[in-house]
């Protein structure tokens, strides 16, 4: 819960952080206090909408697996939408989920433990309905995979599915070391239609987040 | 015109620029909006951005009104102008804008319900029915088609599979047929396309349902879900006894252009429709802010501006303001800057010649004043200098002024009655009570108005009298009527003295010639007729002629020691000064007086530690003897007569000495002769010897008293000069 708080908060940074992107230092400056008084309000309007929205995206299991050579990853995440957001599907409105996935390398700096990015995979999954063909359509923008579905729960299920997902090549990692997974499934408000913009923002009921998900592996000493 | 256009820039191009800025940014917003298709990032960027715009100009607004505030609590010139028309503006801008925006929005809010109607819905969901239904009619006959070809034309799939699987797709005019084993192996295809890969295999659901021995058709999907990337899948079982088993004929059709473009329009259009009818509720709130925004940000945009519209219009007033308020702190030096082009800059300019031209008058008439007070301060330095005493009156007979002079002559200090009316002042005091006479005698001419007049006269004060020449005189006005009077008093006193004393002299130097010389021949004569007739006479008429000789000598006698005084008092020796104790020489004086058996005591009281005075020990001692001798013959009648001499050394200037005795004392009006040549009241005497007194005095650079009233003591006052400032002024003399 702690982490979701967190997520929460930090998520109106994610707009700023775009926002900066070749802008000069007044302007970094000035969104740099915009950025405050964000976080500030977003600390009323999360401590608020938490409670409402619990857990509305839950993975219900992360595993790893050693597939040819490589790490990959199996989870799978549970959803429980709200019906406005259901509503807003069958008036086809078009979702974003991203999906963020961190793989950490567990070191230490005089005596403080300091992780190290190995790798870092995010990418946006479209969720839609298709009203004349009574379909939900599923795009991943990553691989560009569409897929329909006559259901929406089935829709759902394959988008909280991950399976095999390969994160990195075992000869990259170090026999013996400890590494972390970090998953976290949410809705992108930001890619929501602009009027929806400020319902997004300040109703708990858009606020769907798995929060960050961590897993520990401890690499053999011996590779397979 | 170059700078004016820079100032409108310096004053009106930031807000302005970033008015502008925002004004864009609402506009791009809207549209936005108004195209709800497109995501938020370019909206929610603009929004924060606009908000963030909107708070800095607020901010602005804010400081603004509170530097209005501060100018006002410090009453700055313009300041109340200023926030007057504000005001005025601001109620003359809102009120309107105000009125246009409550308007908008209820337009926005009506206009935004009546976009969705139930009919449109309705058509709209009805036209996708329609479009589902033919899909559905067109799938259902290509599978009737499917199954019907397959069994009528006795094709020969078992034998041949490819050459019939050619032809079937031929029959039916399919995309691509294909069969596969139960065990989604695949056997035979055909497809349209001659560069196409191998087709894609059915799921495994289908397969599990055509082991069930059941039918498939349907409308599927490629990548891209767009009505022309669908198609029909048809799905049949097969078996035929060549064949072992059971097979899956796969037949894909594509859908007609004519449908799909028709189809494809419907379902774009009831999306749309959809995601807006969804989307009225945020449309709504996302409108309202907007049109809020523009609101405020016209609001106050336009109040800044009038704002600084009317500073600039009350500019000229401040700059006025501030001019005149030096002005009246005496700051003629100023200069406004003329900065407008229009009747402002004129009358600033005007402003400007004014002060330059009161500055110019006040300076001329600072320097007459300065040579009129210069002027003054000389005449003034010239009356306080004169020997002469002046009083000066108005035209109420007030007085205004006096110098020094006149108020020594009058022993009298009359500048504490500076203002008063001189008659009243004899009225006021024991000092100015002696002036009523004085103020009588000069009364009749100058309420006459007379030109120039003059007298003498007699001024009696407690000092003595004092022979005084009086001139008077009106003083000019400005409208050449009278415009005071100026007297102007000459103590003649010691002039009159002096000419007395000389002719005193004279008459004693000539009494002392002419009398002197016959006194010794009548004296010898006298002694020479006793001497020659007495033994020639009887005894009766010896005692006769001695006696009368006697007399003759005794009077001769009397007539030489009056003829002595008379010459001692014309005599004026040179006096031999040189420093003098004066204690030392009345103790000796006094010493030669005191005798246990004379009728008559004298005692001295002599202040220890007095200076010496430069004086003539001779002449002083004449003085003291003098002195003594009157004493003494002025307590005769006295029953202890005593006579006391003292010193007194506390003043500055002058050592006084007193010698006083209980005697009868002596008349008021005596002090006005008693140091007179001859005036004596007494039988025996020449009269001489207070005027000799008088004289030694005077030759002193002293001055003499007398302090006496009937039935009182007698008291002269002698003040002698210190021998310190003798020569201190001796000094300043050379």
């Amino acid at each position: 819960m702690k982490s979701q708080r967190l997520i929460a908060l930090f998520d109106g940074f994610y707009f700023f952080d775009r926002a900066l992107i070749g802008g000069g230092k007044f302007i970094k400056s000035v969104f740099n206090l915009i950025k405050i008084m964000w976080l500030m309000g977003g600390m009323l309007v999360s401590y608020s909408s938490l409670s409402l929205a619990s857990q509305a995206i839950q993975f219900s299991s992360v595993k790893e697996t050693f597939q040819n050579q490589q790490l990959a990853l199996n989870a799978v995440a549970d959803f429980k939408l709200s019906k406005a957001i259901m509503s807003a599907i069958h008036h086809e409105i078009h979702i974003f989920f991203k999906t963020e996935i961190l793989l950490l390398e567990e070191g230490r700096v005089l005596g403080t433990q300091v992780d190290r990015v190995r790798q870092s995979i995010e990418y946006h999954t479209e969720l839609y309905a298709s009203g004349v063909n009574r379909r939900y359509v599923l795009h991943n923008h990553r691989n560009h995979k569409l897929q329909t579905f006559q259901t929406l729960e089935a829709a759902l299920q394959t988008l909280g599915t991950l399976q095999a997902l390969p994160i990195i090549d075992l000869s990259e990692l170090h026999s013996g070391k400890t590494y972390r997974f970090k998953v976290r499934l949410f809705l992108d408000k930001w890619k929501l239609p602009a009027p929806l913009l400020i319902d997004a923002l300040f109703e708990p009921y858009w606020q769907l987040d798995s929060g960050w998900v961590e897993r520990e592996i401890k690499m053999p000493k011996n590779r397979m | 015109m170059y700078s004016g256009f820079w100032n409108f820039l310096k004053q009106y191009g930031w807000l302005t620029l970033i008015s502008s800025v925002l004004l864009i940014s609402l506009v791009i917003m809207s549209q936005i909006l108004q195209n709800a298709s497109s995501f938020a990032e370019t909206y929610s960027s603009l929004l924060f951005f606009t908000i963030a715009g909107i708070g800095v100009i607020l901010f602005v607004l804010l400081k603004t009104i509170w530097h209005l505030r501060t100018q006002s609590k410090k009453k700055i010139p313009g300041i109340k102008v200023t926030i007057r028309l504000t005001l005025a503006s601001t109620l003359m801008i809102g009120v309107p804008t105000a009125i246009i925006f409550y308007f908008s929005l209820t337009f926005i809010q009506q206009s935004i319900n009546q976009w969705f109607d139930v009919k449109t819905e309705t058509a709209l969901e009805n036209a996708s029915a329609l479009v589902r239904m033919t899909l559905d009619n067109n799938t259902r006959d290509r599978l009737k088609l499917t199954l019907a070809t397959v069994n009528e034309k006795g094709l020969l799939l078992a034998t041949s599979p490819v050459i019939e699987v050619n032809r079937l797709r031929s029959l039916l005019d399919a995309q691509e047929v294909a069969l596969y084993h139960s065990n989604q192996q695949l056997i035979a295809f055909s497809v349209q396309d001659p560069n196409a890969e191998l087709p894609e295999p059915p799921a495994d659901h289908l397969f599990q349902q055509i082991r069930q021995n059941k039918t498939y058709a349907a409308v599927e999907t490629r990548p891209g879900l767009t009505m022309n990337d669908q198609f029909i899948r048809v799905i049949i079982p097969f078996s035929d006894l060549d064949f072992s088993g059971t097979y899956a004929l796969q037949v894909i059709f594509s859908i007609p252009s004519n449908m799909t473009a028709l189809a494809e329009s419907v379902a774009a259009a009831s999306g749309q429709y959809k995601e807006l009818s969804y989307l009225k509720g945020p449309l709504i709130t996302s409108f309202t802010l907007i049109l809020s925004m523009v609101f405020l940000l016209t609001l106050v945009t336009a109040v800044l501006f009038t704002i600084q519209a009317v500073q600039n219009f009350t500019k000229p007033i401040r700059t006025l303001a501030r001019g005149t308020r030096a002005v009246s702190k005496g700051d003629y030096s100023i200069k406004m800057p003329v900065k407008e082009n229009d009747e402002f800059g004129d009358l600033t300019q005007s402003f400007n010649d004014m002060i330059q031209r009161i500055s110019q008058a006040r300076n001329e008439i600072k320097l007459g004043h300065q040579q009129t007070e210069v002027q003054k301060l000389y005449l003034q330095a010239i009356i306080k200098h004169l020997t002469s005493g002046v009083l000066t009156l108005d035209i109420n007979l007030r007085i205004r002024t006096s110098n020094d002079a006149a108020n020594q002559i009058f022993d009298t200090d009359f500048s504490h009655y500076i203002g008063q009316h001189f008659e009243h002042l004899s009225y006021r005091d024991e000092e100015t009570a002696q002036l009523s006479e004085f103020f009588a005698q000069i009364s009749p001419p100058l309420k006459q108005g007379e030109n120039l007049w003059h007298f003498q006269y007699e001024f009696s004060s407690q000092y003595g009298q004092k022979i005084l020449m009086i001139h008077g005189s009106t003083l000019p006005s400005v409208d050449k009527t009278i415009g005071g009077y100026v007297i102007v008093i000459d103590d003649i006193t010691e002039l009159v003295q002096a000419q007395m004393n000389a002719a005193w002299s004279d008459v004693a130097r000539r009494l002392a010639h002419e009398i002197k010389n016959p006194l010794t021949p009548i004296q010898l004569s006298a002694e020479r007729l006793n001497f020659k007739l007495h033994d020639k006479l009887y005894a009766q008429d010896q005692a006769l002629l001695e006696r009368m000789t006697q007399t003759i000598i005794e009077q001769v006698s009397t007539m030489k020691k009056l003829v002595q005084a008379f010459s001692d008092y014309a005599n004026t020796p040179n006096v031999l000064l040189e420093e003098t104790d004066i204690n030392q020489l009345i103790m000796d004086v006094s010493l030669m007086y005191k005798d246990v058996n004379s009728r008559w005591s004298i005692t001295t009281e002599l202040m220890k530690n007095c200076p010496p005075v430069l004086a003539d020990k001779a002449r002083l001692r004449q003085l003291f003897h003098n002195l003594i001798k009157n004493a003494i013959e002025a307590t005769e009648n006295t029953i202890l007569p005593n006579i006391r001499l003292t010193t007194r050394c506390d003043e500055f200037e002058y050592l006084t000495v007193t010698v006083s005795d209980n005697g009868p004392g002596i008349a008021d009006d005596a002090k006005n002769w008693i140091f007179e040549p001859y005036a004596t009241d007494k039988p025996k005497g020449s009269g001489l010897g207070l005027a000799i007194v008088r004289k030694i005095v005077e030759e002193h650079h002293g001055q003499i008293s007398l302090n006496s009233s009937p039935g009182t003591e007698t008291c002269f006052i002698i003040k002698l000069p210190l021998f310190s400032n003798t020569i201190i002024s001796s000094k300043v003399n050379e």
